[in-house]
């Protein structure tokens, strides 16, 4: 069933931006990207640690654990200012990127809840974040169409991949499979680098507004996207074409996440509703009708069992989504 | 007896002997009357007797000559001239009385005057003449008065006198004194009890008008026997027994019709009531020729009017309709005013004619003769239903409401009632059709008419109960089509505009998709279903599509080049890309067809009002555009003096002419009627920060986020900013601008509001003594960060660098760099501050644990005593015990008290030296600039609704005759228009850029109806959330049932077509309404009535705001339905009436809502 968990009020001072969900494993596998290892074994392993990780306007990132499906906050790391806009975690659960307003991108140590290095940026430089599969290199939007590829290790700006005449980037992904750079812009085109040659590989424009987010299923075969059209459409990314458009929110769709198995994907938006989605049918399941506000961000387990999300009402829900 | 009559001869004693049985020729006894001079008494007396005999014409030669060349020579010779006279004159008034023909019967009447004139001359008080004059008077009608006068003088000389009483009786039957006559007639019969059978006759008609049948059904029968030929009494006699409503009494009834017949073959009474019977026979060739031949047999007028309605039913019955008008006509010309029945047939005839008007008035005839009569309010409050009048649609409500009461398992009425409850109670009209269905299940046992399913399911989506609207339309459909197997064509029409409907409902589900697909089957199938292109229009503009948006307008006026919702929806596309010009050539299309389109004037006085807005440079265009905008928005007002959106952008006018206070007040005015204008309180609020009500105007602003929109609109955001700014909360303003920027990061003006705020802020917390370190460091670094983003503005190239002053934002820059270099000794301050305030904590923190040890020492020490005297204590115990053995032991123990923790702690308190909060506002010129795109511009607002319809489908045919008038109005609502043909009636939502639009239609069963369409649209920039909301790039709109609730005024324009203005913005409707009644046959008469109407409306609104923000939204309905009814009642006034009625009414309605912000136009064509 279909359930509301856990609902942490006031995690944030103020409306929380992005969250994001990871596993941090001994055998150094599984987030919520990677779908395949041995997740099962895992989590019954004392091996696995969940990490849930917020930011919101209140420039904290909060570092929670879900113990015994109560939220419980970890870490509160402060420095970013003008509000976060974005949070990811490594693949392997030990890193945490954080994005802010203020064109600055900080990583920290999830386990000891340090800052590693901060990044700084142009003043439009900087939008969201993810991780490359490999945890080596953090991509990140900017303006102009240009997605900026920052090196883990360094902190240093290693290359940048650019779409000539994109618009300001809000949204990136990047394909499981380490193939494929997906980035949506402002003015809705969607553009696919192909990383091993730097090389925009296809523009998609299949939205006239905004894409606000974007991701890839863990098979790396399609690429979902979420516009403030209200609508969400499945591509198909070794063709480029539209497998499927799916609608249902009233209002902008501001976030999208496959569930890790890639049987199913949530979505949040500004209807304040987060609706679970079956790929296979293209049809919403279940709507969850449990925020005041917008929805900034919605995200999957590793365990295909729980969603996340998290709201401009300062609350985060947990819900239960039976994974059958 | 004097069988003969003697002629005496001219100068001799003889005289001529004429056998009274063997008159001679009238010319022979003539030529011996003049030849032998005889007296006139003679000539008199010969005349009586060739009268009695029939000879009329030698009666009247005779009396004619006499009065020539008779020999008035002998005594009472004048009462001889007298009798000849009047005898003369009382013949031609019984001849006039008997003559049909109008011309004739004048020349008779002159005659007899002019006898009677010569009579009054001779002898003026003879009192047989004054009977004569008096019946004359009687006769010759409008003279009553004078011959009551004259019976009255007669009387008063003989009291008895049998005339005079009978005229008296006759006079007062005539006035209604039906006592009265009965009082004379029993006078008359009792001075002399042989009166002829008149007199029974009189006093039965006396006692049938007082009611007493049994007395009159006496009087009838004496007569009978005094006279077996008399036809009054027989008619009468008939006329008992009909309304006995028993067959074998009406068969008697009509034997002695019959038998009257034969008696007199002319005599209209009996011609009429054997016309109805035959009616009742249905044998109208005998109908029409009995009742032609009664109305030539009669000048009275009620006996026209009875026969004339005798004949009009008869052809109403064949379908003869013209005919049946015509004598319709006739019957109310010379009707009395309690024969109210060819009334009612006429108003019958106006409805198929499709003149509601004169037909309402008909009925109102009827109802007021027979006040609360079912059936007549029934079709009155149909009628009213349909009216453009909001008064009379309440007088429509409140027949249909009565009806319901008194009637309640009438579902015809309850349809109606709902129907009518549409336009204002949704709610109530819901419950309505809850009962209709009900009573359909229940009693009827019937299936639920699809129409009604989807009705319901167009108000549930109203409502807003969507998921209910989804069950019901779902349902309609499939009834639609099962149902569609007996009759495809009307069926799949219906199936058409279910259809229609869903697709309006999966958009308000935001189920686009879907929505998409229905669209496009239904294109497939009904390529000119204009809604449709509009509706994907609008979708694909809510998506930002402009183009696609922009090639199903086009392709909707492929199909209607003259649709004003295309045109007005392509102009808005055009002003929500700041494409000015072209956007103007839009609306003037669109006035060009309906220059009175209050969407498409505000639409353009909006485009002036921005115009105006961005070109400030030019005094003169200014000004000459503000008053361009002014002149549409009261053009607009002229129209409809209600109309919120010109009133607001009339508001926005002023507040632009600086003449903030009675902007202020309109705008205030506008808010009152109606809350969901999310451009109105923008402008309030804006007016509030022109005059530096910043609390207030800020909660104006957060009220409208909250309200209006779901997602972060930036436009508002900023201007939120700006209060907060202004009102020197910077924090909160650099939350808002963040918030903004979250949503918009390309957004150079908020980077550089960022920027600006920012500074503003750390040279406040610099300058603030009291700040710590931490906060002072925070300020440093975003002082930093404000200097990136003003270096970053001041040099890029950015694209949008129009939007703000790249010089000032160099300046900026400069001033956040001396701030930075001032920072350095704020921050030191702030670190010595820090490190005092350190340092105290840690003399502090250093008593305390120095107290702490102490504490702990002590403790120690304590516990060191205690173990002492403890082991002290044992050892003594010990030793005691040991001693003990013998002798007892006190042991003492030592108390220790434990202190109570002394000190407390001090708290520290930075004391400030006057920190100078000297000029933060020092930058404020440059800021008021930079909120540019905060600034409050007007508004400007648009909306449109329209509707059309076009139906163009062929109907089939269907069995039973009918006809279908089609009226439309429009209203115009705020927001939504429609049309619907027939039935149906859908809901469209529109989105994006402020408009919407809806259209709906229907179709019926015959003609299978288009839709109309309607739309409205938005313009830029702000974008609404709530229920729609466009904005120009990002924003969608979306406009969930919007219901609409218009109150039209205004007239029609023409009779097909009436436009009314809503109160707000504008809304159109229309509705078309067909009907037709037949009167079948059946034992009694019925009328069988058909209507199918249609009629959607659409109201639509929009407006647009400063900076250019327009909303509208529209929604339209329609609805068509038809009925049949047939009912039969029965004929002759008498009592019992009996209808039958089947009716089959289907609507649907449409409602759509979107139209955005062009004004409401409605066009229609309807079939």
């Amino acid at each position: 069933m279909y359930s509301l968990l856990h609902k942490k009020e006031s995690a944030h001072n103020d409306s929380i931006w992005s969250c994001a969900w990871g596993r941090y494993s001994k055998e150094k596998t599984s987030n919520d990207q990677d779908g395949d290892h041995s997740r099962d074994s895992i989590a019954s392993d004392d091996g696995g640690r969940d990490y849930i990780v917020t930011g919101g306007v209140d420039d904290l990132v909060k570092v929670w654990e879900l113990e015994d499906d109560i939220l419980k906050m970890k870490h509160e790391l402060e420095g970013h200012s003008l509000g976060v806009i974005s949070v990811a975690v490594s693949n392997n659960g030990k890193l945490c990127a954080s994005s802010s307003l203020d064109s600055s991108m900080r990583l920290w140590d999830l386990q000891k809840g340090e800052k590693i290095t901060t990044i700084d940026c142009g003043p439009v430089d900087l939008w969201t974040l993810a991780f490359s599969p490999d945890d080596k290199h953090i991509i990140s939007g900017s303006q102009a169409g240009i997605v900026s590829v920052y090196s883990v290790e360094t902190a240093k700006l290693e290359k940048s991949l650019d779409t000539t005449r994109g618009k300001f980037t809000l949204s990136i992904a990047y394909s499981p499979d380490g193939k494929y750079i997906a980035s949506g812009a402002i003015d809705g085109f969607i553009n696919i680098f192909d990383v091993d040659s730097n090389k925009l590989c296809r523009t998609l424009n299949g939205h006239a507004m905004p894409i606000r987010s974007l991701c890839f299923s863990p098979d790396s075969q399609l690429l979902l996207t979420a516009s403030d059209d209200g609508h969400m459409k499945l591509y198909d990314v070794q063709h480029a074409n539209v497998v499927g458009t799916l609608s249902g929110h009233a209002s902008w769709v501001l976030s999208v996440s496959f569930s890790p198995d890639g049987k199913y994907f949530v979505s949040g938006s500004s209807d304040k509703t987060v609706k679970v989605w079956e790929v296979a049918t293209k049809q919403c399941i279940h709507t969850f009708n449990e925020h005041n506000d917008q929805v900034w961000g919605v995200k999957f387990n590793p365990d295909n069992n729980k969603i996340l999300s998290v709201s401009e009402d300062k609350s985060m829900n947990v819900y239960n989504c039976p994974a059958e | 007896m004097s069988t003969s009559i003697e002629i005496p001869l001219r100068d001799t004693d003889e005289v001529i002997e004429l056998c009274v049985d063997q008159l001679p020729e009238g010319d022979e006894v003539l030529g011996i009357l003049s030849q032998e001079n005889s007296q006139l008494f003679i000539w008199v007396n010969l005349a009586l007797e060739y009268y009695k005999q029939n000879k009329i014409n030698d009666f009247i030669k005779i009396l004619e000559a006499s009065r020539a060349g008779a020999n008035v020579n002998y005594r009472d010779f004048e009462k001889d001239q007298m009798r000849a006279l009047d005898m003369l004159a009382a013949y031609y008034v019984q001849e006039a009385n008997r003559e049909k023909n109008k011309d004739k019967k004048r020349d008779l009447f002159t005659k007899a005057t002019l006898l009677y004139t010569t009579a009054d001359k001779i002898i003026m008080y003879d009192q047989n003449h004054l009977l004569g004059r008096a019946y004359f008077c009687l006769l010759e009608g409008d003279k009553m008065d004078q011959a009551d006068a004259q019976f009255n003088f007669v009387l008063n000389q003989s009291p008895n006198n049998i005339p005079s009483l009978l005229g008296k009786a006759c006079i007062a039957y005539n006035k209604k004194d039906f006592r009265g006559a009965l009082a004379f007639y029993k006078k008359a019969l009792r001075t002399n009890p042989n009166c002829p059978a008149a007199v029974r006759l009189g006093m039965g008609h006396c006692f049938m008008k007082l009611g007493n049948q049994d007395k009159a059904r006496l009087a009838f029968e004496r007569a009978l026997q005094l006279d077996p030929q008399c036809v009054g009494a027989l008619v009468g006699l008939a006329i008992l027994k009909l309304n006995l409503q028993q067959p074998d009494s009406i068969r008697s009834g009509v034997q002695m019709l019959s038998k009257a017949y034969t008696i007199d073959s002319s005599n209209p009474m009996v011609l009429n009531h054997l016309a109805n019977h035959f009616f009742f026979k249905k044998d109208y060739n005998k109908v029409q020729h009995l009742a032609l031949h009664a109305f030539h047999n009669t000048e009275n007028e009620a006996m026209r009017a009875e026969s004339c309605y005798q004949l009009a039913r008869a052809f109403h019955v064949q379908g003869d309709y013209d005919q049946a008008f015509q004598y319709y006509y006739q019957a109310t010309q010379f009707a009395p005013v309690a024969f109210v029945l060819p009334h009612f047939g006429l108003g019958q005839m106006y409805i198929y004619r499709g003149d509601a008007e004169n037909a309402a008035q008909c009925f109102e005839k009827v109802l007021k003769a027979q006040p609360g009569n079912y059936e007549t309010m029934k079709i009155l409050g149909s009628l009213y239903a349909n009216s453009t009048s909001q008064s009379k649609r309440d007088i429509a409500k409140n027949h249909l409401k009565k009806v319901t009461e008194q009637f309640a398992d009438d579902i015809e009425a309850w349809i109606e009632l709902a129907q009518i409850l549409e336009q204002s109670d949704l709610q109530g009209s819901l419950n309505a059709y809850g009962t209709a269905i009900k009573i359909l299940k229940k009693d009827v046992q019937a299936e639920v008419p699809t129409e009604i399913l989807n009705n319901v399911g167009a108000l549930h989506y109203r409502l807003n109960n969507l998921e209910e609207a989804k069950k019901y339309l779902e349902e309609a459909l499939v009834r639609a089509q099962s149902e569609a197997e007996h009759d495809p064509q009307y069926y799949n029409s219906i199936s058409v505009t279910i259809t229609y409907n869903l697709a309006r409902l999966n958009e308000a589900l935001c189920v686009f998709d879907k929505s998409e697909k229905l669209y496009k089957d239904i294109l497939k199938e009904h390529p000119n279903y204009v809604d449709c292109y509009l509706r994907l229009g609008c979708m694909a503009r809510d998506e930002g599509q402009i183009h696609d948006a922009s090639y199903w307008f086009k392709e909707a006026l492929r199909i209607n080049k003259d649709h004003p919702d295309a045109w007005s929806l392509l102009g808005n596309l055009h002003l929500a890309q700041n494409e000015w010009g072209p956007g103007q050539k839009k609306y003037e299309q669109v006035l060009k067809a309906t220059s009175q389109d209050p969407y498409s004037l505000i639409a353009l006085g909006n485009v002036w009002l921005q115009t105006f807005q961005q070109a400030s440079k030019d005094k003169e265009r200014e000004k000459r555009h503000q008053e361009r905008a002014l002149s549409m928005y009261k053009q607009v007002l002229k129209i409809d003096p209600k109309n919120i959106w010109a009133a607001n952008g009339i508001g926005a006018v002023l507040a632009h002419k600086g003449t903030v206070n009675e902007a202020r007040d309109i705008f205030a005015q506008v808010r009152e009627a109606t809350a969901d204008f999310c451009d109105v309180w923008l402008n309030i609020a804006h007016i509030y920060v022109e005059q530096r009500q910043y609390v207030s105007a800020i909660q104006m602003y957060e009220n409208c986020l909250r309200k209006f929109y779901k997602f972060h609109n930036v436009e508002v955001l900023q201007y939120l900013a700006r209060a907060y700014y202004k009102a020197g909360k910077l924090k909160e303003a650099k939350m808002v601008l963040l918030k903004a920027r979250r949503v918009a990061p390309q957004d150079s003006v908020l980077l550089y509001n960022i920027a600006l705020v920012l500074q503003r802020l750390a040279t406040q917390i610099l300058k603030d003594e009291k700040s710590t370190l931490q906060t002072v460091l925070q300020a440093v670094h975003e002082l930093g960060l404000s200097l990136k983003y003003f270096t970053y503005l001041a040099d890029k190239e950015l694209e949008d660098k129009m939007r703000y002053d790249i010089k000032l934002a160099g300046l900026e820059a400069r001033q956040c760099q001396d701030l930075l270099s001032q920072a350095q000794y704020h921050v030191a301050r702030a670190k010595r501050v820090d490190e005092e305030e350190r340092q105290l904590r840690r003399k502090q923190e250093d008593e305390r644990t120095a107290f702490k040890l102490r504490q702990l020492e002590e403790q120690k020490k304590r516990e060191e005593e205690s173990r002492a005297n403890k082991e002290q204590l044992l050892q003594k115990r010990q030793e005691y015990k040991e001693k003990t053995k013998n002798a007892l032991l006190f042991s003492e123990m030592p108390n220790e008290k434990v202190r109570p923790k002394g000190r407390g702690r001090k708290d520290q308190y930075v004391s400030d030296s006057g920190g100078s909060d000297a000029d933060n506002e020092g930058g404020n010129v440059s800021k008021e600039r930079k909120y540019k795109s905060g600034d409050r511009k007007d508004k400007k607002r648009k909306s449109g609704g329209r509707k059309r319809k076009d139906g163009a489908h062929s109907d089939s045919g269907s069995d039973r005759p009918r006809f279908k008038r089609s009226r439309k109005k429009h209203h115009r609502v705020e927001d939504d228009g429609l049309t619907a043909k027939q039935k149906s009636r859908i809901v469209s939502k529109a989105t994006i850029s402020t408009s919407e639009s809806d259209s709906d239609d229907n179709k019926l069963k015959i003609a299978s109806g288009d839709e109309s369409g309607g739309e409205g649209r938005k313009r830029k920039r702000r974008i609404s959330s709530g229920s729609d909301q466009s904005s120009r790039s990002r924003s969608r709109s979306r406009s969930k049932g919007s219901r609409s609730r218009s109150r039209s005024k205004s007239g029609s324009r023409s009779k097909s077509r009436s436009r009314s203005r809503s109160k707000s913005g504008s809304r159109s409707r229309s509705r078309s309404k067909s009907k037709s009644r037949s009167k079948s046959k059946s034992v009694s008469r019925s009328r069988s009535a058909s209507r199918s109407k249609s009629r959607s409306r659409s109201k639509s609104g929009s407006r647009s705001k400063s900076g250019s923000r327009s909303k509208s939204r529209s929604r339209s309905k329609s609805r068509s339905r038809s009925k049949s009814m047939s009912c039969s009642r029965s004929p002759s006034r008498s009592p019992s009436r009996s209808v039958s009625r089947s009716r089959s009414r289907s609507k649907s309605g449409s409602e759509k809502g979107s139209r955005a912000s062009s004004p409401a136009r409605s066009t229609h064509d309807s079939d």
